[in-house]
C-alpha cells in the first residue's frame, strides 16, 4: 500500500498510507496537484500549521475511520444533532482544550469534515445548557459588555426569564 | 500591583493614572513603593508598564540596604558596574528626569521639578527637619540631603532611624529607606496644585529648621561632599516626591567610573557637569544644586546604568512574564475562524445561543452577522412566510434572532366602566406586563406548531391577541 510522509510544522515526519491521508481534502488536493500519488513514497508533505503532537492525534482518528463512508454534505433543512457522536470519537476527544481546539483547527485546515463535525459537536455540548456566565468561565471568555450593554441584550434575548 | 498611599499624606490631589500621547505616561497617583525585594521588583514592573513596555527605560526605587546585606555586597554593589545604584542614585535620577519634564511646564516658578524629601532622623538630624509623618516633616532636595547626611557619619547620628523598628543606629547598621511619591499633575498647562500644596507645607515645615527649598532657584548651597566610603548603608530615610510629568524613567548613571573606586555618592547628584565619560563633578559650593538643563537628560552615562540595571532585574521580569503567559488561561474560542465558530453555534438550541449572545460581543456579532438559526427555531424560513410576525408576540424575525418569546396565552380583560382589568392567564393589572409566558418564537400560522408556545396555528392567533 503506497504511503506518504507528512512533516509537522516542528519538523517530525509521519509516514500513513495514501488512502487515510486522503481523507484530507487538503492533502488530497496536493497530492493531485503535484502528482505525487503516483509517484513514489519518498516526497514529503509538509504541514506548516500542525505541530507533531495535534498530527499524531489527527493521523490516530484518520486511520481508526478510513473505511468510513464519506460524510454526507451539510443539509439546512436537516436538524443538527450532538448526541450522535460515536463512542470511539468521544472517548478519543475526552482531551484538555488545548488539544480539542488544536484538533477543531487541524481538522478545518486539513479539510477533514468527519473530524471537524465531531470536533465542533464536542464544543456545542460543552456550551449547551450553560448561562452566560458559566460560558466565560469555561472558555476563560471576557466579558466586554457594560453592565448597560449587558442588561439591554439580556433584555433582547428575554434571558433573565431562562434563570 | 503594590502602591500604597502614604498614611500621613493627605490624599486629596490624587487620581487614575492616564496614560498620555506620544508614549508619556501621566501619573497622578501616588506610589509608596517600600524597601523589599518584592516590591522593588514591583515597582520595576511598574515603572516598566508606564514606561511603555521598554525595558530598557525601567525604573526602579530600590532604597533599602538592611543589616542583612552584608557589608561586601554591598562594597562589591558599588564597585561593580553591573550592580544596581543606590537609593539616593536613584532619587537623583528621578529628580533629574522630572526637571526635565517640568521644563515644559509654562508655570514661571518651576523651571526644576520639586523633590521634596523628608527624613527621619530624629532629633540630631539637622537641615533635614522632623518626622515626615508626624506632620512637621521638613523639604530639602535628595541630593542635598543624602549629602547632607553623610556628611553627618562622621559624627554618628543619634537617631538615624525610621519610626518602624530599628536597632539602635550605627556605622554600617543603619538602614537607607526611600519612599518615592510620584505626584504629577495631569494638566500641563499650569503647575499642579498638588506642588503647591506641597510647597506650601515644605514652607510651613521649614520654619526654625534647616533650609528647606521649595523651589530651585531658592536652593541653598549644597553642603560640602563626604569624604568617599563604601556603599554602606546608614540610618535615613526618603521620601521622595517628584512632580512634573514623567517622560520615560531612565537611569541616572555613571560610566566610565574606576571600578576599583565607589564613586562618592556627593556627586551622583550633581548632574549639571555631567560628562559621557566620568563621573559627574560637584558643583562649586555657592551654586544652588540645580537639576541639569534639559539637554543632558538621555546621555551615554545613563545608558550604561541603564544597561547595567537592566542586567539585574531583566532575567526575573522575562522568565516572570514567560510564566504568566504559560499559566495564563487561554480563550480558545476566540481563536477560532469566523465559520468554524458559526457551524459549532449551528449545533445549538434558542437558549444557548441566547447565553452565548450575551457573553461577549465577539460572539454576539457572529451570530447577528452569519444569521445563525438554532437547531430548534420555529422561525419559518419558507420565502412565502418568513416576514409573518411570530403569532405568540408579533415580533418579525431579524437577522440573528436567538431570543426567546414572551407572551401572555390569554387576552387582556376589560371590566369598564369600573375599570377593573387584568391579564387573564398571569391576573396582572398592567397591560404593558412582559408575557408570562416564555417560549420560542412561531411565526408559522399556517402549519402546526407543536410543544411549548401553544397548539395549532388557529389558537395560536387567539392567545396572541
Amino acid at each position: 500500500m503506497p504511503s506518504i510522509k507528512l512533516q509537522s510544522s516542528d519538523g517530525e515526519i509521519f509516514e500513513v498510507d495514501v488512502e487515510t491521508a486522503k481523507q484530507s481534502v487538503t492533502i488530497r488536493t496536493m497530492l493531485e496537484d503535484l502528482g505525487l500519488d503516483d509517484e513514489g513514497d519518498d516526497d514529503l508533505v509538509p504541514l506548516p500549521n500542525v505541530d507533531a503532537a495535534i498530527l499524531q492525534k489527527l493521523l490516530q482518528w484518520c486511520t481508526h475511520h478510513r473505511d468510513d463512508p464519506p460524510p454526507p454534505e451539510d443539509d439546512e433543512n436537516k436538524g443538527k444533532r450532538t448526541d450522535d457522536i460515536p463512542a470511539w470519537d468521544q472517548e478519543f476527544l475526552k482531551v484538555d482544550q488545548g488539544t480539542l481546539f488544536e484538533l477543531t483547527l487541524a481538522a478545518n485546515y486539513l479539510d477533514i469534515k468527519g473530524l471537524l463535525d465531531v470536533t465542533c459537536k464536542t464544543v456545542a455540548n460543552m456550551i449547551k445548557g450553560k448561562t452566560p456566565e458559566e460560558i466565560r468561565k469555561t472558555f476563560n471568555i471576557k466579558n466586554d459588555f457594560t453592565k448597560e450593554q449587558e442588561a439591554q441584550v439580556k433584555r433582547s434575548e428575554q434571558w433573565c426569564l431562562t434563570l | 500591583m503594590a502602591t500604597e498611599a502614604p498614611s500621613s499624606q493627605p490624599a486629596p490631589l490624587l487620581s487614575a493614572a492616564a496614560a498620555g500621547d506620544e508614549g508619556r505616561v501621566l501619573l497622578d497617583t501616588w506610589y509608596v513603593i517600600k524597601p523589599g525585594n518584592t516590591k522593588e521588583k514591583v515597582a520595576f514592573f511598574v515603572a516598566h508598564q508606564c514606561g511603555g513596555g521598554s525595558r530598557a527605560s525601567s525604573m526602579k526605587v530600590k532604597g533599602h540596604w538592611g543589616s542583612d546585606s552584608s557589608k561586601a555586597k554591598r562594597r562589591r554593589r558599588c564597585l561593580e558596574p553591573t550592580k544596581a545604584p543606590s537609593v539616593a542614585e536613584m532619587v537623583a535620577l528621578v529628580e533629574q528626569r522630572a526637571a526635565l519634564a517640568l521644563q515644559n511646564y509654562p508655570h514661571p516658578g518651576t523651571p526644576a521639578p520639586v523633590v521634596f524629601v523628608s527624613a527621619e532622623q530624629g532629633g540630631s538630624a539637622k537641615g533635614l527637619g522632623s518626622e515626615r509623618r508626624s506632620g512637621g516633616g521638613d523639604c530639602s532636595r535628595v541630593a542635598e540631603a543624602v549629602a547632607h547626611f553623610e556628611a553627618q557619619r562622621d559624627n554618628p547620628p543619634a537617631k538615624g532611624l525610621r519610626k518602624e523598628e530599628r536597632p539602635g543606629p550605627g556605622p554600617g547598621e543603619d538602614k537607607i529607606t526611600c519612599d518615592l511619591y510620584q505626584l504629577i499633575s495631569p494638566s500641563r498647562d499650569a503647575l499642579p496644585s498638588n506642588v503647591e500644596f506641597l510647597l506650601a507645607r515644605a514652607d510651613e515645615a521649614s520654619e526654625g529648621e534647616a533650609p528647606a527649598p521649595a523651589r530651585p532657584e531658592d536652593t541653598p548651597p549644597a553642603p560640602p561632599l563626604p569624604p568617599a566610603r563604601d556603599c554602606g548603608a546608614s540610618g535615613f530615610h526618603v521620601d521622595v516626591v517628584v512632580t512634573g510629568v514623567v517622560d520615560e524613567c531612565i537611569f541616572f548613571g555613571k560610566d566610565g567610573t574606576n571600578p576599583e573606586e565607589p564613586p562618592p555618592p556627593g556627586q551622583l547628584f550633581f548632574l549639571q557637569s555631567r560628562g559621557p565619560d566620568g563621573p559627574p563633578e560637584p558643583p562649586p559650593a555657592d551654586s544652588p544644586a540645580t537639576a541639569p538643563g534639559p539637554d543632558d537628560a538621555e546621555g551615554t552615562a545613563d545608558t550604561s546604568l541603564c544597561r547595567l540595571y537592566r542586567h539585574v532585574s531583566h532575567d526575573f521580569l522575562e522568565i516572570r512574564f514567560k510564566i504568566q503567559r504559560l499559566l495564563e488561561p487561554r480563550q480558545y474560542m476566540l481563536l477560532l475562524p469566523e465559520h468554524v465558530l458559526v457551524k459549532i453555534f449551528s449545533f445549538l438550541p434558542t437558549r444557548a445561543l441566547a447565553a452565548l449572545k450575551c457573553t461577549c460581543h465577539h460572539f454576539k456579532g457572529i451570530i447577528e452577522a452569519f444569521g445563525v438559526r438554532a437547531t430548534d427555531s420555529r422561525w419559518s424560513r419558507d420565502p412565502l412566510y418568513r416576514d409573518d410576525p411570530c403569532k405568540q408576540c408579533r415580533k418579525r424575525y431579524e437577522k440573528g434572532d436567538v431570543s426567546l418569546c414572551r407572551w401572555h396565552p390569554k387576552p387582556y380583560h376589560h371590566d369598564l366602566p369600573y375599570g377593573r382589568s387584568y391579564w387573564m392567564c398571569c391576573r396582572r393589572a398592567d397591560r404593558e406586563t412582559p408575557g408570562c409566558r416564555l417560549g420560542l418564537h412561531d411565526n408559522n400560522w399556517v402549519l402546526p406548531c407543536n410543544g411549548p408556545g401553544g397548539g395549532g396555528g388557529r389558537a395560536g392567533r387567539e392567545e396572541g391577541r
